[in-house]
């Protein structure tokens, strides 16, 4: 660029923040780090844009045995790949190092928090705050009550802003009958997943097929279904999108 | 001494075991639909190789045509190959069958056989044919095959000999004798190319004695060094040796239970402890194995048999006693089991690995360290907890892992 060229541009970015604000025109940086995580899954991936983001709340929304927490280990093991550390909030407690381990997680690497449902949440919002992992996992209660309903939302709500800025992503494990739920609105995606039946070979039960719906994406394609085929010796099928 | 063993109805005897034919004739075809093999009885009634399927059906018309099985055949010689390694390191299987060839004269004169040279070493003729007698009774103990075996000091000799073996009488040739035997056979019987079969008929030599009397030179001028090689061959002089055959290292374990056994839970205990034995012997070996192979023999005498490869060789007991479990819910058992045999293939020798002597967090764990960090101060550290291993392969979930509270590094 030459001087003139350069001299050029300051008057126009100039007239820019003179008029419209000093933070109308800002520095763009080369971002270190990927910014999506893969579900592991490449027919999820393709329905999200790639997989999951950085610094979005994604909920997860189904019954037990529906491959919600599958989902959520193999966000982890991929999380882990990229050098990020994960956070696993355990309410339920419920997390099995053993499946965890089979979908490639290194234990080394991700730190299980077990407290009562108003510390945990406080500690999310805390966790939010620090930026340090780069997934968090909440797995919540099967069953909240109004009012943990309404603390939890109101944190979400609280650590929303800090969330979109930060380099994490917040996975939200709600075991819950009903598709609403009290952070359904501040989520980027919803996913629900659905048991359809068992996968029998000889009469062995080797896995079980799911359907994953997208209820709610800004990038469209909300209502599509991917039936995942989870087998236990952990190959995955079924791309059939 | 050079033994050379004659299996004449190998691929046809397999193909019985292997598929309902009834002891009917059976005629293998090519992917081609050319005949690749036939039992004898189809051979005396007139069916020959590279024939065609409908013309080898009109001649017999009783056969049972069926497509050749590579696998099984091959699966059956390695087996043979195996038991015949108690006689002999030099173990030679002459490959394959028939293939068409426009410069192939000759039909084979057993279409279905197999033919093993074996390397006996220096032995009386007395003892030659005891150890002969000896390997047609192994062949007939193990897998129920009839075979005759020829002896001679040379393969070419030893080859022609079986000729006129008989099942319980190998056909001894002496040291010296080699030409005289030879004499009165067909040129035939030597690997002739189409253009110096016609030839030697052109010249009226007919038999292996008349050819063997032509002067080395004449021979050189008119076959070159191909029919030199033939001409000495024709006159009982053959220096090829017979070759070593490579084995694969494997470790195998093999038990016969008193009883019948059916009970899975008596059946899963033998499998720890075969399991426990099997690694014993490979770390004494200091080798790991990737391959384990179980076969059961049922008290029926049905055998089966199933294998499976492990992503990673190992030498762990436990691992090796968990995979045989797996592989025990692979099959099907209907009846007792009278033995087990556990065979552990494609061994290695251990890969070392770089232990981690001091402990270098990644940068995973260098964030989660950083995170506790400022936790710890709001929430205690009673809440962070991590993962650690204990015994992996415990049948207790609860004995495999152990939460236990984070720790800043």
């Amino acid at each position: 660029m030459t001087i003139t060229q350069h001299q050029d541009l300051q008057t126009v970015i100039a007239m820019i923040q003179k008029k419209w604000g000093a933070k109308a025109i800002q520095k763009g940086r080369i971002s270190q780090t990927q910014d999506q995580f893969s579900t592991g899954y490449s027919a999820i991936d393709r329905l999200l844009g790639g997989g999951v983001f950085r610094g979005g709340l994604i909920e997860i929304v189904g019954k037990p045995t529906s491959g919600m927490t599958t989902l959520a280990l193999k966000l982890a093991a991929s999380a882990q790949k990229l050098g990020d550390g994960v956070v696993y909030l355990d309410l339920a407690s419920a997390f099995d190092p053993d499946s965890a381990t089979h979908y490639g997680v290194n234990l080394a690497e991700i730190m299980v928090i077990r407290h009562t449902f108003e510390a945990t949440v406080e500690l999310l919002y805390d966790i939010i705050t620090t930026d340090i992992p780069g997934l968090i996992i909440f797995n919540s209660l099967p069953h909240l009550s109004s009012q943990q309903q309404l603390l939890l939302g109101q944190v979400i709500n609280r650590a929303m802003p800090r969330l979109t800025r930060s380099h994490c992503a917040l996975l939200l494990l709600t075991l819950a009958a009903s598709k609403r739920s009290s952070v359904s609105q501040f989520a980027d995606i919803r996913l629900h997943t659905a048991f359809e039946r068992w996968l029998m070979t000889d009469g062995q039960i080797q896995g079980y097929q799911t359907v994953v719906t997208l209820l709610k994406y800004k990038g469209g394609s909300e209502g599509r279904k991917v039936p995942l085929q989870l087998m236990f010796d952990d190959k995955m099928s079924g791309d059939n999108s | 001494m050079i033994a050379c063993l004659l299996i004449p109805d190998l691929a046809t005897h397999i193909q019985h075991q292997f598929s309902e034919t009834n002891g009917q004739p059976v005629i293998l075809l090519t992917h081609t639909g050319k005949v690749q093999a036939a039992s004898l009885v189809a051979v005396q009634l007139g069916v020959r190789v590279g024939m065609g399927k409908y013309e080898a059906q009109a001649l017999c018309p009783n056969a049972v045509v069926l497509p050749f099985n590579d696998k099984p055949y091959a699966e059956v010689t390695e087996a043979i190959g195996d038991a015949l390694q108690d006689f002999s390191a030099k173990i030679e299987l002459v490959p394959g069958f028939w293939k068409p060839s426009k410069n192939k004269t000759s039909q084979p004169a057993y279409p279905s056989g197999a033919i093993y040279y074996l390397d006996l070493g220096k032995l009386k003729r007395a003892e030659a044919l005891t150890f002969a007698a000896q390997i047609q009774q192994t062949l007939m103990a193990q897998f129920g095959l009839t075979s005759c075996v020829g002896l001679a000091s040379g393969k070419f000799t030893a080859a022609a000999a079986v000729r006129f073996a008989q099942p319980d009488a190998p056909k001894l040739i002496r040291l010296g004798f080699e030409r005289q035997f030879l004499s009165r056979l067909p040129v035939s019987l030597l690997p002739l190319k189409k253009e110096m079969n016609r030839r030697l008929h052109l010249l009226g030599l007919h038999t292996l004695g008349a050819f063997a009397l032509l002067p080395k030179d004449v021979v050189l001028n008119q076959f070159g060094k191909q029919g030199r090689f033939l001409h000495q061959l024709a006159q009982g002089k053959d220096g090829r040796t017979v070759a070593v055959r490579m084995v694969k290292p494997q470790e195998s374990f093999h038990i016969v239970l008193e009883g019948a056994v059916e009970d899975k839970t008596v059946l899963e205990s033998l499998f720890q402890m075969m399991g426990t034995e099997t690694a014993e012997r490979l770390k004494n070996r200091n080798m790991t194995t990737q391959k384990l192979v179980l076969r059961f023999v049922l008290d029926d005498g049905k055998s089966l048999k199933t294998e499976r490869v492990l992503r990673e060789a190992t030498a762990n007991a436990k691992l090796i006693g968990r995979m045989l479990m797996r592989l025990l819910s692979d099959v099907e058992i209907t009846m007792g089991v009278v033995e087990i045999q556990v065979t552990a293939s494609e061994l290695a020798t251990p890969v070392m690995r770089q232990l981690d002597l001091f402990g270098t967090p990644t940068l995973g764990q260098n964030r989660l360290s950083d995170l506790l960090e400022s936790l710890t101060a709001r929430f205690g550290d009673e809440c962070f907890l991590q993962v650690i291993p204990l015994d992996t392969d415990h049948w207790l979930p609860e004995r495999r892992y152990a939460f236990e509270k984070a720790q800043i590094a």
